[in-house]
């Protein structure tokens, strides 16, 4: 690691939080009200390209770009602090179901979609 | 940037505890409290003006989200279960999941608690 691979991972890490607040923002708020359906979106199609990622190019790929694509650009995108705290309110607005749905479906989604981007 | 820099360097300097990525289980954790906590806390400063919504999307969205990553959670997961070690997979899915929901809850209680004290 050095100083041009870190600020190449944080730049990558900036945009990929950029195009995280554009696909939420391309579900209506009305929907995402009753259920974080962008968060989801965004995690579920950011686990299934890292593992594309990961399981086909990483091994030709560089270190760098490994780190910028993998850590910095899909590691910016995707989120966990959003879907533990949606997990929590929605739990406290005694939404049981749709907690449940979010705090282990999202997981259960997110690993088989990886399991068969890493498999392709 | 900086989330995904501090993610960066930290993942980078904390090894892998018997082939569980205890690094990003931390990151993961500390972020799911951080974010509990702020937004817990500007919320209830008042309404949301023009100034808090850009905050919230700054710190929140920008700082915190990308701080925190769901794909290396999920890639670790799939790289322990390819290895074949399918119980320490679980194990780390349902503790990080199990620890971010506990410690989004500790940060909103802690962000409600300062909010009364103010």
């Amino acid at each position: 690691m050095n100083l041009l691979g870190v600020l190449a991972v944080a730049i990558a890490g900036g945009i990929g939080s950029m195009l995280r607040y554009l696909v939420d923002n391309s579900i209506p708020a009305r929907v995402r009200e009753r259920f974080p359906w962008g968060t989801a979106l965004v995690n579920v199609t950011g686990s299934f390209i890292l593992g594309v990622v990961i399981g086909s190019i990483s091994e030709t790929l560089p270190t760098f770009w490994g780190d910028v694509i993998g850590v910095g650009l899909l590691g910016g995108y995707t989120t966990f602090s959003t879907v533990s705290l949606d997990t929590v309110r929605l739990a406290l607005k005694r939404r049981r179901w749709a907690a449940a749905l979010n705090g282990i479906g999202t997981l259960i989604v997110c690993v088989i979609v990886a399991l068969l981007g890493f498999a392709l | 940037m900086i989330g995904t820099t501090a993610r960066y360097l930290l993942s980078s300097a904390i090894p892998d505890l018997d082939g569980v990525p205890i690094g990003i289980l931390l990151i993961n954790v500390s972020g799911a409290f951080l974010l509990g906590f702020f937004l817990e806390a500007l919320d209830r400063r008042g309404p949301a003006t023009d100034a808090r919504r850009k905050l919230r999307l700054f710190v929140g969205t920008g700082i915190i989200g990308g701080y925190t990553t769901y794909g290396t959670l999920v890639m670790g997961v799939v790289l322990l279960l390819h290895e074949g070690h399918t119980l320490t997979a679980l194990s780390y899915a349902t503790g990080t999941v199990v620890l971010g929901v506990a410690g989004a809850l500790g940060g909103t209680a802690l962000g409600r608690l300062l909010e009364k004290r103010s």
